[in-house]
């Protein structure tokens, strides 16, 4: 009876106000849940995706078929287990006197370097014999000094893949960084 | 056993073997020792290699490029018997789908990984990364049996995240009690999740927990998190509050809580429009028609202002001021008219421009693959109209997923265009190949040739330079310094038989032996040798950087021998022809969904154009029934004189 005594006009003007507030105001959704609308064709996309992932396996296959013969292959993989001692900016890598490589690092690679992977700097056809490999580095010491340094090695291509590891590691006192070769055979 | 015995029966029985065979017996000792640690070696490569491989995996996936991780796993797939890595290798694999996006085989990839024995912490970690995918899909069966397949944990974090995905899973099912449950879980074990706490206040709303709700969003509304998701969070919270308070009849709590809201903040308009009401409810008209009208000064795009111009004219209406609350919806209805012309120039805007391409240029994801995950979209460069339109959009999800679809899609034709070349330069090589197969047969035999001439001359110049050596070697023998010493001799004598001229036959007697003297001293006679020597030096040095080349000449020749013997370049070309035509083809079908992608993107951003359209129509009607209704109520006495009139 309360209610209905108010002239109808107010009545109106109440309802239709509280109707447009809680419109207005954000929905109560759950919070960081994605909408329910779909992007176009996601299928086709995953398709493409799987394809272009097949593609690349083989062409990377037929790279390897062209480009480095049965048993002339060697690979050069970087890895940096003292990060703190020395922040890569480049890299240069000479094989037998000549530039077979160069390398620019973007946080993200220095991040994952960090992170204990490892980077392929350099994968080519070396014939049996005799070798030498020198990697140039440009980067900053712990104090943020830039610095060069160089490691070198002379090595004997054998028959079949060569693996060629470089590791930046701390030195005993752990206040210099020490490159150390390991290769495979 | 045999040992023991016969150590036992004779103990001194080796030092009594013959030395020979003692010798013998350590020889072979030795040997084998070596031979083992050699074979060990060995065993070592394959499982040093294989590591190596895994960390170069690994250096890719930690970059967040999951296509090369995809591809360079797929290529170092090898028998399981060989692979000392599979398990890590195959974890990574299914890891690597569930970032690329590509769930289907993610699932294939989670399968083949739990065959070869995951533990069970593992195994839900994959699980739940695939569960929080179709959450995100809403596809809540996939997501309800994904659940279903966890194993027991003791992981705290891993239990939260099931319990979170539960109460996700519950709310989209309607099961308000249940999610309240499952995200009162997760708030019991993490306090300090504020989105979880948030969620649970929902569902608690949602179960008509109104009072539970209230007690959640003022705890997380008065922590004092300085994580970025709490600051987001907090007008938020306080917004909702604000909304249990008002409908609670908690005016006064109504107003102190959305008061606080800060201005110039995501929810400071929404805040304002709720404000005033409060003012309203609790009877202080004045200070509600004040809050709306600094409102309304805002931009009217926002749906805040629109909806504050209404009620501002509706007051005026409530409070019997006729001329001001006409006045104030014609206000209002100019407003809107603006608007929706506004919306109509965005809508021509979004057919004319190129507003996806205005966007991509400016962002970091297509300028640089330094952060392929990076989503935020510099709208900057937009034109303003469509911009302040769509402003709210840019950050709603099915805009960043289209938008994401679309990167990808372009990624992938830059990548398809890229290897496209690759192997357009592979063909060429290809073709030319045993045309420079032969050319360089030609050069290494011309090499060999010129080869074995320098070899016989520096042959034939080491003798000499040798020769030369020791030709030009001071005298070393006593012969040699005894000469030395009688030309010395011989001279000073000379001199001495200059001063006396008549002593002429002596002289010339002299002169005669210093002349053979000087044809013995062999050394003497060599005053050229050194320049001589230096010469024939830089001739033998020049020879052997020939020889240098021609070795490395006929290493590249072997090279290009061994891939025509293992290669033959005719399946080799078969294979490049084929891979193009399939990339083409890629390309092809990329190029076509990219197009459909921007027309989706197009479609959505319209549809939200249209949906700011619809809700401005609906005020304008809504305030032009209220102003027909003033003008019939103020017109009804003058429409009775006149009715009475005549």
């Amino acid at each position: 009876m309360f209610f209905f005594s108010y002239p109808r006009q107010i009545i109106f003007f109440i309802l239709s106000l509280l109707l447009l507030f809680f419109n207005s105001l954000p929905s109560l959704a759950l919070a960081a849940t994605a909408n329910t609308q779909q992007s176009a064709a996601p299928d086709e996309l995953e398709q493409a995706q799987k394809k272009l992932i097949e593609l690349k396996r083989e062409l990377k296959q037929l790279e390897s078929d062209v480009l480095l013969p049965n048993g002339t292959e060697v690979a050069l993989f970087l890895a940096v287990k003292a990060p703190d001692l020395f922040k890569l900016d480049s890299v240069k890598v000479m094989l037998d006197e000549q530039k077979v490589a160069q390398h620019l690092y973007t946080e993200r690679e220095l991040s994952a370097l960090a992170r204990g992977t490892s980077q392929d700097l350099y994968t080519g056809s070396l014939a049996e014999g005799q070798h030498h490999l020198l990697l140039t580095f440009i980067g900053k010491g712990p104090d943020g000094r830039p610095y060069r340094k160089a490691a070198e090695l002379n090595f004997e291509k054998t028959s079949g893949t060569q693996l060629i590891q470089l590791s930046i590691e701390a030195d005993e006192n752990n206040s210099q960084t020490v490159f150390v070769f390991h290769t495979w055979p | 056993m045999w040992c023991e015995t016969a150590e036992k029966a004779h103990p001194l029985k080796f030092f009594r073997l013959n030395k020979r065979i003692r010798t013998l017996l350590i020889c072979a000792l030795l040997s084998a020792f070596f031979i083992r640690s050699s074979l060990a070696e060995n065993n070592n490569a394959p499982s040093a290699a294989s590591k190596l491989a895994y960390q170069n995996l690994l250096f890719y996936y930690e970059q967040g490029n999951y296509l090369e991780t995809l591809v360079r796993t797929a290529l170092q797939a090898q028998p399981a018997t060989q692979d000392t890595r599979q398990k890590d290798r195959q974890t990574l694999l299914t890891r690597a789908y569930l970032q690329a996006g590509l769930f289907d085989e993610a699932e294939n990839s989670l399968h083949t990984t739990q065959k070869i024995g995951l533990s069970n912490e593992e195994n839900n970690e994959l699980l739940l990364s695939l569960a929080e995918h179709y959450a995100d899909q809403q596809n809540m069966t996939a997501l309800n049996n994904t659940l279903q397949q966890l194993r027991p944990s003791q992981s705290v974090a891993q239990n939260n995240e099931k319990n979170y995905l539960l109460g996700r899973y519950f709310f989209a099912q309607a099961n308000y009690s249940a999610s309240s449950l499952a995200f009162a879980d997760v708030t019991k074990n993490a306090p300090f999740y504020p989105y979880t706490r948030y969620n649970l206040a929902m569902s608690q709303l949602k179960n008509n927990q109104a009072q539970h709700a209230e007690t959640t969003l003022t705890a997380l509304f008065n922590s004092n998190g300085k994580q970025t998701e709490y600051a987001r969070l907090h007008s938020r919270c306080a917004l909702a509050l604000g909304q249990i308070y008002l409908q609670t009849g908690q005016n006064e709590k109504a107003r102190e809580i959305l008061g606080q809201i800060e201005s110039n903040g995501i929810d400071s308009n929404a805040a304002l429009l709720g404000l005033g009401r409060s003012y309203q409810l609790l009877g202080q008209n004045d200070k509600a028609l004040a809050t709306w009208q600094v409102l309304s000064r805002q931009n009217a795009m926002d749906s805040s202002v629109q909806h504050a111009l209404l009620w501002i004219a509706m007051h005026y209406e409530n409070t019997k001021e006729q001329n001001q609350a006409v006045s104030a919806y014609q206000h209002a209805i100019n407003r809107y008219n603006e608007q929706l012309q506004a919306l109509q120039q965005s809508q021509q805007g979004l057919k004319d421009s190129t507003w996806l391409e205005l966007i991509q240029l400016s962002n970091p994801v297509s300028a640089s693959s330094d952060q392929p995950n990076n989503l935020d979209v510099d709208i900057s460069k937009l034109p303003v109209a469509l911009t302040s339109r769509l402003y709210p959009w840019f950050a709603s999800e099915p805009f960043k997923q289209a938008f994401q679809n679309l990167l990808t899609i372009q990624n992938m034709q830059a990548e398809t265009s890229r290897d496209t070349k690759k192997l357009l330069n592979y063909q060429e090589l290809l073709e030319r190949y045993p045309a420079r197969q032969h050319a360089l047969q030609q050069r290494s035999q011309n090499l060999l040739q010129r080869s074995e001439e320098n070899l016989s001359q520096t042959t034939q110049l080491m003798t000499e330079v040798s020769s030369l050596d020791a030709e030009n070697s001071p005298p070393t023998t006593e012969d040699e310094q005894d000469a030395l010493h009688k030309l010395r001799t011989f001279n000073i004598q000379l001199q001495t038989l200059d001063r006396h001229p008549s002593l002429t036959a002596e002289r010339l007697e002299l002169q005669t032996k210093i002349s053979l003297l000087m044809q013995a001293i062999r050394w003497k006679q060599f005053e050229a040798a050194p320049a001589r020597l230096a010469a024939l030096k830089r001739q033998s040095e020049l020879l052997g950087l020939e020889s240098k080349q021609v070795s490395g000449a006929q290493n590249a020749l072997k090279n290009a021998e061994q891939t025509r013997i293992q290669g033959n370049i005719f399946l080799l070309t078969q294979r490049n022809t084929s891979l193009l035509a399939n990339y083409q083809a890629l390309l092809m079908q990329l190029n076509n969904q990219e197009q459909t992608q921007k027309e989706h993107l197009n479609a959505l951003a319209n549809a939200e154009l249209e949906t700011q359209k619809k809700q401005l129509n609906r005020l304008v009607i809504y305030a032009e029934l209220a102003l027909a209704r003033l003008e019939d109520t103020s017109s009804t006495p003058k429409v009775k004189k006149h009715v009475s009139s005549p």
